[in-house]
């Protein structure tokens, strides 16, 4: 064992440093989203630049508390954190009053807190602790492509596929049930945004094997139900009929063919996130995709004859089933929620979301490459994108500091992250891990939605960007989750 | 475990793979796509507000104004804020319910008034003239939501020269279309000079950027105003015109039915152009301009019609100048050549017998020019129809060369061309071969199918002043600081005649008022000598026309001009007294024949 060193020399200061980085440009361009040229002092608590300079302050405060406490500490008493974070959920559940439509609000003096942005830390914490008691690892997980093809065909070749016993309740049940807590709570604010957040802890469970077979079919069925909800239920049909043919087929003696088939929709939905193709593009864009597939079942030989008609008939059979009760169950919606989901699906626009996202998108690409300069852009003067300074403040960065501004805080964040997982994977500790791969993916989701949605690759799903956006519930909560791994990190040395 | 691990590859690749999408779709979007973007995002926050250019101001040829501008208000609403007791309101501004219902839902419909916002104040009534405005100014502003806009709109301090000052009107589709400069709410100059010279009287547009917020309120100018222009005032123009002579005119010519112009013979510039019955041009000014526009456009007088340039009618007895001038230069007659009055050939009255040319001249003798333009066309082989055509075809190049049956290219649009018959018109209306001169003697003096624009028989007086030529009459002398030069050669026109042949038709002219027997006796001005003739202008739906064409002095003349009187019977009687005064008007600049000015104001002609 070694003996504990310096705290400040066994901190990663490349964290640290792209944290400060990130927080400081965050509130410069808050300054810049807000500006009121009657009230230009940059520190005045009236402004929302002083409030945020205020919590930058706060935050490094709660970082300098969690790096001042034992790691250890943190492990014991992580089950706690955990509930009390979930019982302040159902207390604003009960009591908060509603603010634009979420309850979602701790009224606490004159503060005001949002549990929710806690809740992610306090799940990584739990979930990491939890996960890290299975310290002999067995690997419980084989849903690589092949098992798959494997176990369709066992499956319609009427053999057994997996039993109930496979499943290991306590490490492939339990965590999932540890994440769909807070997220249950979450909706019941109304807060779907930070709730889909939760599904960061995904990629924990893969690289964790968490996840099974039983997963991935889930996963498949999550995918059609949204291709059915999205287009035409003959066109769901026909697009899960090639891929079965072709993703059967090509399991039997290759994957390439498989790849290069999902490769091409890869391809297309690329292009569309980057052009920015309408939506009405989305169903010729299936049928593109299909009829490119159908030639290649025709032209390649042998690939018709390696399939085994019966089990693809039974699978269209199932498929088919499928797709009519996911149609049936969406039927039985009220009229409001199949708008909403149309809206988040992208089929139907929102006119003030609309209105939003067009003036972001306008904010944005008028920037060019080096922006208009500080405060010096007139989309953000003249205050045309709703929640600038909040959910919106990409769109700042982009005007006023251009493709070059936008570039280097992708990249900042790109460094954050790829440090999380690079430090993650040298952890000793599986909780150490765990959680580390926990805050990157909890930050990469945030990143992928937030700047997604202000550059119209992503539907509007309001949560904050991480250290940028206004408001001390999130940058606490966020500053909290990243310091949290900084003192592991700095530990873990300490452990075997 | 080993399997595991690897997965954090897939991670890296994942997450990866999304950051260089992302920097794509912002390289297309911020690069690619930029200029895109810039415009949208400009034409949503950067509003482009003109500032309209003051209009040029038109003055005589003394200095004196004729247009100028004059502050107007428009009263605007911004449809959010505002709240009204309606008919409180309309009886403010003197409308009924019906029309501010009308105009509240003109100003809402987005097809009818494009740019239309509940934010942004929106025109209710336009071109409120400043007197009626302060009337209502304080109870206006007690409203809601209720703001105004200062515009200008012309103004004439002499109510004159109406039809050749003409006016402005609010732009069009058309006008849209065709000229970019104009936007919706410019007004146009849409008659007379206003028209003519449009485009150095407007000036150009200023234009301020700024930029706006969300709710489309300013915060600021857009680049510290580094796009941003002043408006460039319209130029100034100083038309030909005399005032008090346009003016002296007019009052002249009330009660009649005609026109009179006067042109400066030595330059072509046109010293008065009075169009009758006229109107006070105030009233196609501001917010009444639809009303009064319609009521002068339906008056059975034709009140707009601007008879001096437009109107074609026969000329009558003031072409015997010019036929005079084309026998002498062709040589088929002299000053001595003299006809019997036979009136068994044209009609005519009693006078002594026979004349020589200027006598001719000074009685008007119809028979005698009935034998002289016979012998213009037959030269001698009458009853030759070849030598008729001939000398026709002959006789219409001298006429041509007097500047008539074409327009003479006044600076306004719509001039007439009149009509000088010729050889081609007689075989359409007769039938080739069966007509003969007895046929068409009429034109001998001035009748039948020849006809004239008053603003012609002006120029004819200009020609004979001249003696032999004369410039392209025109109204504007001076665009702004520039004076224009008429005196080259597109403008410079010579007529076919000799310059020797005048004064044997100048002596004719003389005497029409200073001999007895004159046709014009009456029309005599003590110290000047005047050169004129009378007209008869045959009406077949009335009375005669009363013409009368003349320049003075007789050497070195001033003014030559043309008085055209509908339905006043003989030149002698009316037109005459009229040019004679306003000969003296000019001249004198003071009229001392007050008896003779009061009984000719006085005539009533219709």
């Amino acid at each position: 064992m070694k003996t504990r060193g310096n705290i400040l020399l066994n901190v990663d200061w490349v964290l640290i440093g792209v944290y400060l980085a990130l927080c400081l440009i965050g509130v410069l361009n808050i300054y810049a989203a807000d500006f009121n040229p009657l009230s230009s002092d940059f520190f005045n608590l009236e402004n929302r630049s002083g409030k945020q300079a205020l919590w930058i302050g706060a935050s490094l405060v709660i970082g300098i508390t969690i790096m001042s406490f034992d790691s250890k500490f943190f492990k014991s008493v992580s089950p706690i954190i955990f509930v009390v974070v979930c019982l302040s959920q159902v207390v604003v559940i009960l009591f908060a009053e509603e603010v634009n439509g979420a309850r979602a609000w701790l009224k606490i003096g004159p503060f005001k807190l949002q549990p929710a942005e806690f809740s992610k830390f306090a799940t990584a914490l739990f979930l990491s602790s939890y996960l890290g008691t299975f310290l002999n690892e067995k690997n419980t997980d084989e849903a690589t492509i092949e098992e798959i093809g494997k176990g369709m065909r066992r499956f319609f070749k009427g053999k057994k596929v997996f039993s109930l016993s496979d499943i290991d309740i306590l490490k492939q049940v339990v965590p999932i049930v540890i994440v769909f807590i807070p997220v249950i709570l979450i909706m019941l604010q109304n807060d779907t945004g930070t709730a889909l957040v939760f599904g960061a802890f995904f990629f924990v469970f893969y690289r964790e094997g968490v996840i099974g077979r039983v997963f991935i079919i889930g996963l498949l069925a999550i995918v059609l139900a949204i291709i059915t909800l999205m287009f035409d239920k003959h066109v769901a049909f026909t697009a899960l009929g090639v891929l079965a043919i072709l993703v059967y087929s090509s399991f039997i003696k290759s994957t390439s063919m498989a790849l290069f088939s999902i490769g091409i929709m890869i391809f297309l939905l690329v292009c569309k996130a980057i052009f920015g193709w309408s939506t009405s593009l989305n169903t010729y864009m299936l049928w593109g995709w299909i009829s490119i597939n159908t030639v290649i079942l025709i032209i390649v030989p042998d690939l018709w004859k390696r399939i085994e008609r019966g089990v693809i008939i039974g699978g269209l059979i199932l498929a088919l089933g499928y797709v009519g009760i996911i149609g049936k169950a969406y039927g039985v919606l009220q009229p409001h929620q199949k708008e909403r989901i149309e809206i988040l699906l992208g089929k139907k626009h929102d006119k003030t979301v609309s209105f939003q996202t067009d003036q972001s998108l306008n904010a944005i690409g008028s920037g060019g490459i080096s922006g208009k300069g500080f405060l010096q852009g007139t989309h953000t003067k003249g205050k045309w994108v709703p929640e600038q300074s909040t959910d919106y403040i990409f769109c700042t960065v982009g005007e006023e500091w251009g493709f070059i501004g936008t570039t280097t805080v992708l990249i900042l964040f790109l460094i954050l992250i790829f440090r999380l997982i690079q430090k993650a994977e040298r952890q000793r500790s599986k909780m150490s891990r765990v959680y580390g791969y926990c805050v990157a993916s909890v930050l990469f989701i945030h990143l992928l939605i937030n700047i997604g949605m202000t550059i119209q690759i992503m539907p509007v799903i309001g949560i904050p960007l991480p250290f940028f956006s206004y408001g001390g519930s999130s940058l606490f909560g966020f500053t909290a989750l990243l310091f949290m791994f900084v003192k592991f990190d700095s530990q873990r040395l300490d452990i075997l | 475990m080993a399997k595991l691990e690897s997965r954090k590859y897939h991670i890296y690749l994942l997450f990866g793979f999304f950051f260089i999408v992302y920097i794509c779709r912002l390289f297309y979007v911020q690069i690619i796509e930029k200029d895109f973007f810039v415009d949208r995002a400009k034409t949503d926050s950067v509003d482009k507000v003109v500032e309209f250019p003051v209009r040029g101001n038109i003055y005589d040829r003394n200095g004196k104004v004729l247009v100028q501008n004059e502050i107007a208000y428009d009263v605007m609403l911004t449809m959010r804020d505002f709240k009204v007791d309606t008919l409180k309101f309309c009886a403010l501004l003197k409308i009924d319910t019906s029309e501010f219902r009308l105009r509240l839902k003109n100003i809402k419909n987005k097809s009818i008034n494009k740019g239309y916002s509940s934010r942004i104040p929106q025109v209710f009534e336009s071109l409120m003239k400043s007197e009626n405005f302060g009337r209502i100014k304080e109870r206006l502003f007690n409203y809601k939501g209720v703001s105004v806009k200062k515009r200008t709109v012309r103004s004439y301090p002499r109510p004159i020269a109406a039809h050749v000052l003409g006016h402005v009107s609010k732009v069009g589709p058309r006008d849209l279309n065709r000229d970019q400069f104009y936007i919706p709410q410019d007004y146009r100059g849409s008659s007379g000079l206003e028209l003519f010279y449009e485009k150095e009287l407007r000036g150009t547009k200023g234009w301020h950027h700024y930029l706006k917020n969300r709710h489309g309120k300013y915060i600021s100018k857009y680049l510290s105003g580094a796009l941003d222009t002043t408006p460039r005032p319209g130029n100034n123009l100083k038309s030909t015109l005399d005032a008090d002579l346009q003016e002296y005119g007019e009052l002249l010519m009330t009660g009649k039915i005609g026109s009179v112009v006067a042109i400066e013979p030595s330059t072509g510039e046109i010293l008065a152009m009075i169009n009758a019955p006229t109107y006070d041009p105030n009233l196609l000014v501001g917010g009444e301009y639809g009303a009064n526009y319609q009521r002068l456009a339906k008056d059975k007088k034709k009140i707009l019609f601007p008879r001096a340039i437009q109107s074609r009618q026969p000329p009558g007895s003031i072409v015997k100048t010019m036929q005079s001038l084309i026998s002498l230069n062709i040589g088929v007659a002299n000053e001595y050549t003299s006809f019997g009055c036979n009136k068994k050939l044209v009609g005519c009255h009693d006078h002594r017998n026979p004349l020589t040319l200027p006598e001719a001249v000074q009685h008007s003798c119809n028979p005698y020019y009935y034998n002289l333009v016979k012998k213009i066309f037959f030269k001698g082989r009458n009853g030759n129809m070849a030598q008729l055509r001939r000398g026709i075809d002959d006789w219409e190049k001298y006429v041509r060369s007097f500047g008539l049956g074409d327009p003479l290219g006044v600076d306004l649009y719509g001039e007439k061309d009149g009509n000088v018959p010729d050889v081609k018109e007689y075989d359409q209306i007769y039938g080739k071969n069966r007509w003969n001169y007895r046929t068409i003697y009429s034109i001998s003096i001035g009748q039948g199918e020849f006809s004239l624009t008053p603003i012609q028989m002006a120029n004819l007086g200009v020609i004979l002043a001249n003696k032999g030529h004369y410039y392209t009459p025109h109204l504007i002398r001076e665009i702004g600081d520039e004076k224009l030069v008429f005196a080259d050669s597109n403008f410079y026109h010579k007529t076919l005649i000799d310059s020797s042949h005048f004064e044997i038709v100048h002596n004719g002219m003389q005497w029409v008022l200073e001999r007895p027997g004159g046709t014009a006796g009456k029309s005599r001005l003590e110290g000047v000598t005047i050169c004129g003739k009378t007209g008869t202008s045959q009406n077949p739906h009335g009375d005669d026309h009363s013409v009368f064409m003349a320049f003075a002095p007789r050497h070195n003349p001033k003014i030559a001009l043309a008085v055209f009187v509908e339905n006043a019977g003989g030149g002698g009687g009316t037109a005459a007294p009229i040019a004679s005064l306003m000969i003296e008007k000019y001249l004198k600049r003071k009229v001392e024949r007050l008896k003779l000015e009061q009984s000719m104001v006085e005539k009533v002609f219709y």
